[in-house]
């Protein structure tokens, strides 16, 4: 029984030990390697380099906002943010960051019905695990009252392992092969194609928000007021949206809807998302509010 | 309960514990420990099938007394019919009534006569054809006074629902397992050491290779119409490692953590991949079943010792009822019925134990004939790999009709990765497994150090797919 035990006890610590040096290594990767999300494209950066804007929100903004575009229309320098499945809270997260690294002094957050989440985003929290540890964001993690996260902060390579898809070893083999985000070279824009099919276009979409603040929206507020950064809101457009989405007039200070901008199908690759066309259509719309 | 979830993390220990210093190295008190234990994993997915279990238990165990009792050979066979008629009346029930009910009204439908469709909900209890074939053969082996019956119902309750094999396997033979139950266990530091590695390169085998070549062969068969060849091929490739790390995994965890009580369970997989030909390819692919149909219905039927249209008759029923088997549907059997076909030239022409040796022993690499035999068992084996995945008939059909249509550009595919991610890892597989064909599993032998184990542990924890954790596919069966 002895030698049973005692390899058991070999075992474990040579899996403690390995799960410390893949948790210091992998978190090194995300400060110190090529970027492999927004997060740590974010996190990467410093504030040496400024922009004139941010952009933040979900997919509706990585694939609706082209800073390339926007710039020559205002020669206004921008950034776009946008992560697949954002909700608030990550948002928030990033304000922190922009506030902190003060990498820009005007914030442009893309808000529609994800307004309802005062949750963490599923796979969009993911990519902020990596940093849990820096004090302003754990500080965010811990008000979410949440005790998975405080496994994910403690636990060495818990995270990692957990959510390998999003920020294991198949990214950080990528970050050393120096493979980077493939959006940074567009400013952080994705274009999509395609068309919406056709058996999707009689169909409404409705868009339903909760007529109460959303909590982090709201520190987002308070946050870039006390550091004297602009914020604005704005929603991308939606094919044949109904909804009651022009309540987020009564909680937003500066508010732009563009919800029924364009309404043709054939600028859509689904009812939420725009293709290269419809972007073009809507960023020369949107560049208005950035003069 | 899974063995690769947090649950049986902790069940394991305290059962452990229990049976080694909570029985007093009492047999008896072991046995009733496994039992309670067996149940209580059994119940962890649904207690309401403990009922079944407790049946084919009952039933076997008096019978088994009876046929002995019997003093006319008719008498005995009666007994025996009535074992058969009960284990695959159960399994019939759970199993195939459906399918049955489905294709007779289609059948009927076929010749005009309409019948209303009649369909019961019904759950199949998980594990049900591993342990109804077990009880099964100790009928038969009673029957055919190979055994004894035993007089122990504990002993014989924990050898039916002995939890490490219960829900797929091995299938044990009475003649093996039984036995151990009736007689002290004694705790061996090295079996049991022996046991932990063998579990750890099960979870290895699942964990690693299993759920993530399953992300792919998910993603790509479900999604079969938007690829081309070059991907349906990786598809397909992806789908034979699965299945090959889920089930031999699962098999090496139920083998090492039975090792850990002090029971020796048969080998279930013996480097298949490696095979020359097919014949030796279910020679070492679940080789509990495959010997199973070989000592129960082959060799009864004549086996290979009858003229040559007969052989041909049993190695077509052996593959079908294997495939028919596996579950209720038409893909099971076509399955069967390619592998039936694969098979036949190889024993007609006396050549089905032509390669009965260890593959190029003491040397690195294989003849190029060998590697070539190993190539083409392999590609024969993953084409049939194609049913057995499909969904229905039609949609096996309507991937080798893609797959045909020759493009080999690597594409991109909806899990965010090239369609040749996963072949790392399967290259990784093949290494270890090659290196050490020899061994019973490649960490069998171990230094002080345990440096392979450790490096298998690190690899789990470093390339394990745990966000994708995948049910055991055999528990669908």
């Amino acid at each position: 029984m002895k030698k049973l035990i005692l390899n058991i006890v070999l075992w474990i610590f040579s899996l403690s030990l390995l799960a410390i040096i893949f948790e210091a290594l992998f978190t090194y990767s995300n400060y110190n390697l090529t970027p492999r999300n927004p997060v740590s494209w974010l996190m990467s950066l410093d504030s040496k380099r400024t922009y004139d804007y941010a952009v933040l929100g979900s997919s509706r903004t990585l694939y609706h906002l082209n800073p390339n575009q926007i710039e020559k229309l205002t020669h206004k320098r921008g950034i776009n943010f946008g992560l697949q499945d954002a909700k608030p809270f990550d948002i928030k997260l990033f304000v922190i960051q922009l506030i902190k690294k003060n990498i820009t002094k005007n914030i442009y957050i893309q808000i529609d019905d994800s307004w309802n989440y005062t949750d963490a985003g599923e796979k969009s929290t993911v990519h902020w695990l990596p940093f849990i540890n820096e004090e302003n964001i754990w500080n965010e993690f811990k008000k979410l009252k949440d005790k998975k996260y405080y496994y994910y902060k403690n636990i060495p390579f818990y995270k990692y392992a957990n959510f390998d898809s999003e920020i294991g070893i198949r990214d950080y083999i990528k970050g050393i092969a120096k493979q980077p985000l493939s959006t940074i070279e567009a400013n952080g824009y994705l274009t999509l194609y395609g068309e919406l099919p056709k058996n999707k276009r009689n169909s409404k979409y409705s868009i339903k928000i909760k007529d109460t603040l959303n909590v982090h929206i709201s520190e987002i507020l308070a946050l870039c007021k006390k550091n004297d950064v602009k914020v604005i809101f704005f929603t991308s457009p939606i094919y044949n949206a109904i909804g009651n989405h022009l309540l987020l007039n009564n909680y937003l200070p500066n508010y732009y809807d563009y919800t029924d901008l364009i309404s043709e199908p054939q600028y859509f690759v689904d009812p939420r998302h725009l293709n290269a066309e419809g972007t073009k259509i809507f960023n020369d719309s949107l560049s208005k509010i950035f003069n | 309960m899974l063995f690769n979830s947090f649950d049986f993390a902790f069940f394991l220990p305290i059962v452990f514990i229990l049976y080694w210093f909570g029985t007093k190295g009492n047999f008896k008190i072991q046995n009733i420990l496994i039992v309670v234990a067996s149940y209580v994993f059994y119940a962890w997915w649904d207690w309401r099938f403990l009922s079944l279990m407790l049946i084919s238990t009952l039933v076997d165990f008096f019978i088994g007394l009876s046929i002995a009792n019997q003093k006319t050979r008719k008498a005995k066979k009666r007994l025996l019919l009535l074992s058969i008629f009960v284990n695959i009346g159960i399994l019939g029930f759970f199993k195939y009534f459906n399918f049955f009910t489905t294709n007779f009204i289609d059948a009927f439908s076929f010749f005009g006569y309409k019948f209303d469709t009649f369909f019961i909900s019904i759950i199949l209890p998980v594990g049900i054809s591993f342990y109804t074939f077990q009880t099964l053969s100790y009928s038969i082996d009673v029957y055919r006074e190979k055994l004894e019956p035993t007089k122990s119902f504990m002993a014989f309750a924990a050898f039916v629902s002995f939890f490490p094999q219960l829900v797929a396997g091995p299938i044990e033979r009475a003649t093996n397992l039984l036995p151990q139950f009736l007689k002290k266990r004694e705790f061996n530091s090295e079996e049991s050491l022996l046991g932990l590695r063998q579990i750890i390169w099960g979870l290895f085998k699942k964990i690693v290779i299993a759920d993530n070549c399953a992300r792919y062969a998910n993603e790509i068969f479900n999604n079969f119409e938007h690829y081309n060849s070059l991907t349906l091929s990786m598809g397909a490739v992806a789908f034979a490692f699965q299945i090959y790390g889920d089930f031999s995994g699962y098999s090496d965890i139920a083998i090492g953590t039975a090792r850990l009580f002090g029971f020796k369970l048969m080998k279930n997989f013996s480097y298949p991949y490696f095979s020359r030909d097919i014949a030796e390819f279910w020679r070492r692919w679940h080789i509990s079943l495959s010997t199973w149909f070989r000592d129960y219905l082959y060799i009864p039927l004549g086996g290979s010792k009858v003229p040559s249209s007969k052989i041909v008759r049993n190695v077509f029923i052996i593959f079908l009822i294997s495939g028919f088997w596996h579950g209720a549907n038409w893909t099971f059997v076509i399955w069967g019925f390619l592998n039936a076909l694969y098979f036949l030239p190889l024993i007609l022409g006396k050549r089905n134990r032509k390669n009965i040796d260890i593959i190029s022993e003491n040397k690195i690499f294989p003849k190029i004939s060998q590697l070539l035999g190993i190539i083409g068992t392999f590609s024969i084996t993953t084409f049939a790999w194609i049913f057995f995945r499909a969904n229905s008939i039609s949609e096996a059909f309507s991937y080798i009709n893609k797959l045909l249509v020759l493009d080999l550009e690597i594409e991109r595919i909806n899990i965010n990765r090239f369609s040749i991610e996963f072949i790392p890892l399967v290259v990784l597989l093949i290494c270890f497994e090659w290196f050490y064909r020899t061994e019973e599993f490649p960490l069998f032998k171990e230094n002080r150090f345990q440096i392979k184990t450790v490096f298998i542990l690190a690899t789990i924890l470093l390339l394990g797919s745990f966000s994708n954790v995948e049910d055991f596919i055999y528990f669908q069966f």
